[in-house]
């Protein structure tokens, strides 16, 4: 098969069969992102039109076995301590199946504003890594179950800012080298905050341009490789600064086109390397906000479904590329 | 189940490895006489395990831990062996295994693991490219040190991660920063490495304020300044890592806040004095345009420079005479201009010429909008940053735009 377009059947069967061969070793070893693994394939699928590939209710039900009742939050398996983004991912996926009844609202909010540092960071977890990766778990998961209101903004954005470099850009920690994946969870939480205003945003948006490389993949930091999930991250930031038109997309499509595994399905981080889940829901929902003809739109601040999204009132003010019929 | 044990002893013991190693392919490779019926190597405190090996035991391990979970957290000493046992092999096979870093806490609170020994292990694993890249290694070895280490300080903000206000001593921030650099070289760009490198010379800085005329105190001023000296030559080793020239313009950042305060004074007086006190915006700003002289098409040195003048108290836009400015455009215009030109049949050069035009231009448009001039060729689109203006053309128009402001 050619890579000129975009495989969906294939990738619809590849996400398919990855909860199938729960003996091998692969499984085992990647159990610890496996909530974020279901959720990556959901979206995947979603934007692919492809909703209802995976049982519905298997996939509650395996969410709702990794919910911790003594601490209120999800882990990413039944074996794994409870942490922000595996919960994260655990209130995306019961959003998108409509079953947030199964969420113990109370308990889980409070399980999330707990983990709220005096400088307004979260914590993964009791044991205190912090990272604005959380922060944004935090704010999207708390929006997503209608409890943003019980969040002190001004304590969280005020982490936020600490984190801003001069080159526009954000990074895990205060001080931090700024880092497409950060920019992204920075940019996306102050969206749902209302707070843009907090960014340099022709500074930023240039600094996300010049991660486009001459082959027209891009990267996440200066004078690192081309790859696809960070065209998700420039391009979801630059969607919500409303700036898509500042990356060349003529050149961006073909490059993550390229890394389609065309046998297996799947799409890897470049050409040549192995697919998997991570980089497949990314390349997909980058298309997505490209414009790519044929797929389903994704919100690119809370990387879900965007009907979904506006259907619960939290539509924020970002611009993707027009959908092309072909 | 015997195999969890037999790395798990090595692993947990009071002397841990001191580097591991996972070596391709299955045992028979390695060991073709295979002793004492031990699937690994361990000689001089290495540990080199087959991949073959460390599959078969991270299945065995996965079990163990899953049951010793089950019975219960710390229940029972024989529970407290499976668990360090497995864990410690579970993040051999699996570094990002979050779970089991946990669990290796609850056994450090409890007594059961010694903190120390806990760091040995850690730094161990951080010796494998694979383990260096993940965040929760990092936060793990700061974690021991907040536990293990004197608190000097009543509020600390435990909080944020960090280490100020934890004593640590000289051999403690040597060690750190070696572990640090040792995980750069083999994981480049490294970034939570750095992130961790930060955190420890943030802490190296806090402590050198407290001492005064402490008599360690001269000692952890000469760990700051190699950590000067250190940067400064990696950066020259390294040309494309903008991570290390980011942390550099940190590190000048942290220097020149703590100027303000009195420890300027007890900088001064140490005996090496020429190294830190030299260490500052300008002096990296020289070292950036040198390096650029010799490596135009490097766009992390082309960062370097932006990031020197953004650090710095002396911005661009304060300087009004322009001079700093002028300087510049000046420069990076010769710099264009003595680039290799493509002669048409090698495409190698010509794309280097063509990198080294895009990198400048972009330069020259990031100066354009800090001094908040109209440059004709860029105005009022982000995408011309990639396309290819001519450069001579830019840094004149630049050059125009000036003279009108005077
Ligand atoms: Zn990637």
């Amino acid at each position: 098969m050619s890579a000129s377009q975009l495989l969906i059947p294939l990738h619809v069967q590849y996400i398919k069969s990855l909860g199938e061969n729960k003996d091998d070793l692969v499984y085992h070893l990647t159990a610890h992102l496996r909530m974020n693994a279901v959720y990556w394939g959901l979206t995947a699928l979603c934007a692919m039109g492809h909703k209802d590939a995976l049982d519905r209710d298997e996939m509650i039900e395996y969410v709702m076995s990794c919910w911790d009742e003594e601490a209120g939050g999800f882990g990413a398996h039944p074996d794994h301590d409870p942490h922000l983004l595996p919960t994260l991912s655990a209130i995306q996926i019961l959003t998108i199946h409509d079953s947030q009844d199964k969420l113990n609202i109370p308990k889980v909010t409070k399980f999330i504003l707990s983990l709220q540092q005096p400088s307004g960071v979260f914590a993964g977890d009791q044991w205190g890594e912090i990272d604005t990766r959380f922060l944004y778990s935090a704010v999207n998961a708390l929006s997503l179950i209608g409890q943003l209101h019980l969040l002190d903004v001004e304590k969280t954005v005020g982490y936020i800012k600490k984190c801003k470099n001069f080159d526009g850009g954000f990074g895990a920690v205060a001080g931090a080298e700024s880092h497409a994946a950060q920019v992204w969870v920075c940019t996306a939480a102050l969206a749902i905050l209302d707070r843009l205003d907090v960014i340099d945003q022709d500074t930023l948006a240039w600094w996300l341009a010049e991660r486009q490389l001459p082959n027209g993949g891009f990267n996440g930091r200066p004078q690192k490789l081309e790859d696809v999930c960070y065209s998700y991250w420039v391009l979801s930031s630059l969607s919500i600064l409303r700036k898509l038109s500042w990356i060349d997309s003529e050149k961006l499509i073909p490059f993550v086109l390229s890394a389609q595994d065309t046998e297996n399905g799947g799409i890897a981080d470049r050409p040549g390397d192995l697919a998997d889940v991570f980089h497949t829901v990314f390349g997909i929902v980058g298309l997505s906000l490209l414009g790519y003809p044929g797929l389903v739109d994704i919100d690119p601040v809370y990387c879900m479904p965007a009907d979904l999204v506006a259907s619960k009132g939290l539509r924020k003010d970002w611009e993707a590329l027009p959908r092309r019929n072909s | 189940m015997a195999l969890v044990a037999a790395l798990g002893a090595i692993l947990n013991s009071p002397i841990p490895p001191v580097g591991i190693e996972i070596l391709p392919g299955d045992p028979s490779a390695w060991l073709p006489e295979c002793s004492n019926n031990r699937p690994f190597l361990f000689e001089e405190r290495n540990l080199g395990i087959p991949l073959k090996a460390v599959c078969r035991a991270y299945l065995e391990a996965s079990h163990i831990f899953s049951n010793a979970r089950k019975a219960g957290l710390s229940s029972v000493e024989t529970g407290d062996v499976s668990l360090a046992n497995s864990t410690s092999v579970l993040l051999l096979a699996n570094p990002a295994h979050q779970t089991a870093l946990n669990t290796r806490k609850i056994l450090v609170d409890s007594g059961f693991i010694d903190a120390n020994v806990e760091l040995d292990f850690t730094a161990a694993l951080l010796s494998s490219h694979e383990a260096s890249k993940h965040s929760t290694l990092w936060h793990h070895r700061r974690w021991l040190l907040r536990r293990s280490r004197r608190n000097y300080s009543e509020n600390i903000d435990e909080g944020d991660d960090t280490l100020s206000g934890i004593a640590l001593s000289v051999g403690d921030y040597r060690s750190e920063l070696s572990i640090v650099s040792r995980a750069c070289e083999r994981y480049p760009r490294n970034y939570f490495a750095w992130n961790h490198r930060y955190t420890c010379v943030r802490s190296l800085v806090s402590s050198i304020n407290r001492l005064r005329s402490n008599s360690s105190h001269s000692n952890l001023v000469e760990v700051l300044d190699e950590e000067c000296s250190w940067i400064t030559s990696w950066i020259e080793r390294h040309i494309s890592d903008y991570t290390a020239m980011q942390y550099a313009c940190q590190l000048s950042q942290l220097l020149q806040e703590t100027s303000h305060n009195d420890v300027s004074s007890h900088l001064t007086q140490s005996p090496s004095e020429n190294v830190l006190h030299s260490f500052n915006f300008q002096t990296l700003r020289t070292h950036a345009e040198s390096l650029l002289r010799a490596y135009p098409d490097h766009e992390s040195l082309w960062l370097y420079l932006r990031s020197t003048f953004q650090y710095s108290g002396t911005s661009i836009e304060r300087v009004e005479d322009g001079s700093i400015v002028r300087g510049l455009i000046l420069f990076v215009r010769d710099l264009s201009n003595t680039a290799p030109k493509g002669s048409g049949q090698d495409t190698s050069l010509e794309d280097k010429c063509g990198i080294i035009n895009l990198h400048a231009c972009r330069f020259l448009s990031w100066l354009a909008r800090r001094l908040n001039a109209t440059v004709g060729a860029l105005e009022g689109n982000g995408r011309a940053i990639n396309c290819s203006v001519d450069v001579g053309i830019l840094a004149d128009s630049l050059l125009r735009t000036l003279s009108t402001a005077d």
